[in-house]
């Protein structure tokens, strides 16, 4: 891990802080969660967190505790600087190390390629000052039909956490990575998830974060997907004072497929950014991106999509799409969705749609008896289950519940 | 792999050129003492030299833009920035000197004035030498002249609208064109009256390392209609040549205006402009633009839609041949309620040509009825070229029907084989599917001006002998 620490400190000397002056943070409000300023506040001198805390250095290890809950396969809770799993028979193969073990050469060469392309100050100090993290690897054929709960409990004002899933050759799992920092009021959380699917892996990412009412949450993740891999992903924005992810997907492999989501929610005083990169390394790779988003009033969502094609890449699929929903008035919703052609054998799409709750469907409900609060709501989960149908199942409510209680 | 189409691109038409007999002309490159000549030479009040001035303050301030096209080769020294081909402007086409007229004949300008336009300016460099409009528009009460004219005969009606559109700091282009302007046109529809045949502007560049900066403003009255047409052509010189236009347009409630751009200019040309028109109530203004020449393109022309019921259109076709870079679209910015917009895009990329969308639909906050509808359409017809979308969408008002899509695709094989099969050479086949792929923009053409817009693609994709 040190070796990972130290090219990530490379080039994180080398990048600059972002500035509004750029295109991807043009529209952030880096004035309220101060960047630099937690960065010498916190991360420079750099203290390895485990530093000078014997009891953590024991610990650096993953505490097996019996058996995961029903509807889920496998349970890993950080809670208090520990990482404690729970898992059921048929996940007895899943590895798991802590970010400041030793673990396997495959993950340090994954996060070795992530530190090359890194072009952003925020990404690079994520790896190069991390504050813990975990790498779970599923190995190659183990198929696992129930999902993993990844939860993590944030009870610090700052947290720079990394998790890397590794998904081996012909593997299957469900991911559900739940950030929870509602006891951090403040919080300033700069996360970073890595994924690689071998060949023929079949994967899904369900990110998903709780935040306090005020705090800046920045998330970057970026999957790599090889031979016939393919990944479903949803990520989750509902409310949040600032809120900035970046997901990128790299089809690096003939047959690769990204099916790529999001659903999010802009209550008032929220300001939420979706970057979306579906990157066609390879040809005949296929990739489908459908972002949701409702905003309400005093609310501000941005989405940036792009779908870039390399110059090799022929035959390939590629589909992006946006969709917000504005209520009332003081909402406002970007929408960006780009596409960069290197090549002519290709199919690229992307179409973009803003637009209100439909006053005739609403008056439907109405007349049949259902109040107007509840008809809104009726309609909003309408909207938003074309993605909320993705997550695996046993979670759906959770989020389901969360959504209407932000627009209540 | 795909297979290449073959098309070739055709020899460009308008490359001749005539020696330099210019009257006069400024030394290369840019200080205050040319902005200061060119004000003098055209006798103009001290009110348009010191916003002239203000103009080049800004244009020195302004940094460059760091997006879109490649700019870099872009040597603002070498330039020249002001050549007066004749000593006064005409109103006959036998006044003109004879290669000047021979220029414009083998365009084709004299033949169709006498066929389909209402009114003729033809610019030369850096001015307009030839201009006319019927009696009977004039009897009307239609302004059309050179804007120097304008700015002598109908101050007030200049200094009210002049660079309100478009402010001298807009962009570094903009604020270069208010240092260095010359010729253009100026337009003024009074109420109620309506210009059924097109009026039109010719420019034309015959200098080497020239930089034409016309400045156009059209006035369209309450109620009134125009429908403005510009055509463009240069020499191929070895050295770039720049053409920095600024276009402003005001089309009054109930006035509509539609403004038709065939941009032909050759493969040394950076074309940089500036266009945008404000509509107010239930006005209507549609741009379309068509960029087949020039080396690299950046124009996005924009409708501020101010008054309710206002309508902003803007169809924009590019062609990005070899060496080419087309960044264009357009900008609407829905600032009154129940308005609507509509940008239709349609790009073809060939031998390695890279053709950009770029655009804006902005809603601002408050607003009801509002409906915008974006498609972008682009085309490739070889694994050499490349296209762009960067679609921008700013949205802050709830009742808001906003529809954007966008498609990459090449003439597929099956669409050839088709063709062929029907005894249809490659060619033939290809030029069928192009002229196909762009049918709902020449549509919105006059009738002769799709005929010659269909003939330039021909020539584009042919390869016919000049």
């Amino acid at each position: 891990m040190e070796r990972v620490r130290i090219e990530a400190r490379e080039v994180f000397d080398k990048l600059p802080w972002p500035e509004r002056s750029w295109e991807s943070w043009r529209r952030t409000p880096l004035e309220k969660v101060k960047p630099e300023q937690k960065f010498r506040q916190f991360s420079s001198p750099y203290n390895h967190p485990y530093n000078n805390r014997p009891e953590l250095l024991m610990s650096s290890r993953v505490l097996e505790s019996g058996r995961s809950r029903e509807g889920w396969a496998f349970e890993v809770h950080r809670t208090s600087n520990l990482w404690v799993c729970h898992r059921s028979e048929e996940t007895q193969g899943v590895e798991l190390y802590d970010w400041f073990s030793d673990f396997p050469e495959e993950g340090t060469l994954v996060l070795e390629k992530r530190i090359q392309r890194l072009s952003d100050r925020m990404q690079a100090w994520n790896l190069a000052y991390p504050t813990h993290g975990l790498i779970l690897k599923v190995p190659n054929h183990q198929r696992i039909s129930a999902p993993i709960l990844i939860q993590v409990e944030e009870d610090e004002i700052f947290s720079l956490p990394h998790l890397l899933i590794l998904l081996g050759r012909d593997s299957e799992a469900h991911i559900v990575v739940r950030f929870d920092a509602r006891k951090a009021p403040g919080i300033f959380l700069n996360g970073g998830i890595t994924y690689q699917g071998e060949a023929n892996a079949q994967g899904t990412l369900v990110v998903d974060r709780l935040l306090p009412s005020e705090g800046g949450f920045f998330l970057s993740f970026e999957g790599y997907l090889k031979r016939d891999a393919s990944l479903r992903s949803v990520e989750i924005h509902v409310g949040g004072q600032v809120s900035k992810s970046n997901w990128k997907v790299e089809l690096e492999e003939e047959g690769a497929k990204g099916d790529l989501g999001g659903a999010y929610v802009a209550t008032e005083g929220s300001h939420l950014e979706m970057e979306l990169t579906q990157s066609h390394r390879s040809g005949h790779a296929q990739s489908n991106s459908l972002y949701k988003g409702v905003v309400a009033s005093g609310g501000k969502s941005v989405f940036q999509g792009l779908i870039v094609v390399g110059e090799g890449a022929t035959k390939t699929d590629a589909y992006l799409a946006n969709r917000n929903l504005l209520l009332g008035s003081g909402a406002r919703a970007d929408s960006i969705p780009r596409l960069v052609i290197g090549n002519d054998d290709v199919r690229c799409t992307h179409g973009s749609t803003t637009g209100k709750l439909n006053e005739m469907q609403l008056f439907y409900l109405r007349s049949r008896g259902i109040p107007s609060g509840e008809a809104r709501q009726i309609l909003i989960e309408g909207f938003l289950e074309e993605v909320i149908s993705s997550i695996p199942h046993v979670y759906q409510k959770d989020v389901l519940s969360r959504i209407a209680e932000s627009l209540s | 792999m795909s297979e290449t189409v073959t098309v070739d691109i055709g020899e460009y038409k308008y490359g001749f050129a005539f020696p330099d007999r210019s009257v006069f002309k400024t030394r290369r490159g840019l200080d205050e003492e040319i902005v200061r000549t060119i004000s003098q030479m055209k006798n103009e009040p001290e009110w348009m030299l010191q916003y002239r001035l203000r103009g080049l303050e800004a244009f020195r301030r302004k940094p460059m833009p760091n997006w879109g096209a490649d700019l870099s080769e872009i040597n603002f020294d070498e330039i020249y920035y002001y050549a007066k081909p004749t000593d006064d402007r005409k109103e006959r086409w036998e006044e003109l000197p004879e290669e000047i007229r021979a220029t414009y004949d083998r365009i084709g300008i004299p033949e169709a004035e006498r066929k389909f336009l209402a009114g003729v300016g033809a610019q030369y460099d850096s001015e307009i030498v030839y201009h006319n409009i019927r009696s009977d528009l004039e009897r009307k009460g239609v302004i059309f002249c050179a804007p120097e004219d304008a700015v002598r005969d109908y101050p007030e009606l200049v200094r009210k609208y002049f660079g309100t559109v478009i402010p001298f700091n807009d962009n570094k282009f903009a604020a270069l064109n208010t240092a260095v302007w010359s010729g253009g046109s100026f337009i003024y529809v009074p109420p109620g009256v309506r210009v059924e045949i097109p009026l039109q502007a010719y420019f034309r560049i015959n200098l080497e390392s020239f930089g034409q900066f016309e400045r156009t403003l059209i006035i369209a009255d309450e109620g009134s209609f125009v429908h403005y047409i510009e055509g463009c052509t240069a020499p191929i010189y070895s050295r770039n040549s720049l053409h920095s236009a600024v276009v402003e347009i005001l089309a009054l409630k109930g006035a509509r205006v539609r403004y038709t751009t065939i941009q032909n200019w050759s493969s040394n040309v950076y074309n940089l402009v500036t266009k945008r028109a404000v509509a107010y109530e239930e006005a209507v203004v549609e741009w379309v633009d068509g960029n087949i020449g020039s080396k690299r393109t950046m124009k996005y022309p924009a409708v501020y839609l101010l008054g309710p019921k206002a309508h902003g259109e803007v169809l924009s076709i590019a062609f990005a041949g070899k060496g080419q870079e087309q960044d264009t679209g357009g900008k609407i910015v829905h600032a009154a309620s129940d308005t609507s917009s509509i940008i239709t895009s349609k790009s073809i990329s060939k031998d390695g040509g890279i053709a950009s969308y770029r655009g804006l639909i902005k809603v601002y906050p408050n607003l009801v009825g509002i409906k915008s509808h974006v498609v972008c359409d682009a085309l490739l017809l070889d694994p050499q070229s490349k296209t762009n979308t960067y679609p921008y969408i700013e949205i802050e008002s709830e009742d808001v029907s906003m529809e954007h899509e966008a498609r990459v695709s090449r003439i597929s094989e099956e669409q050839l084989f088709y063709l062929r099969s029907r005894g249809l050479s490659e060619s033939e086949a290809s030029l069928m599917i192009v002229n196909g792929f762009l049918d709902p923009m020449v549509k919105q053409l006059p009738l002769e001006y799709a005929v010659e817009l269909n003939r330039l693609i021909e020539l584009e994709m042919e390869g016919s002998v000049g």
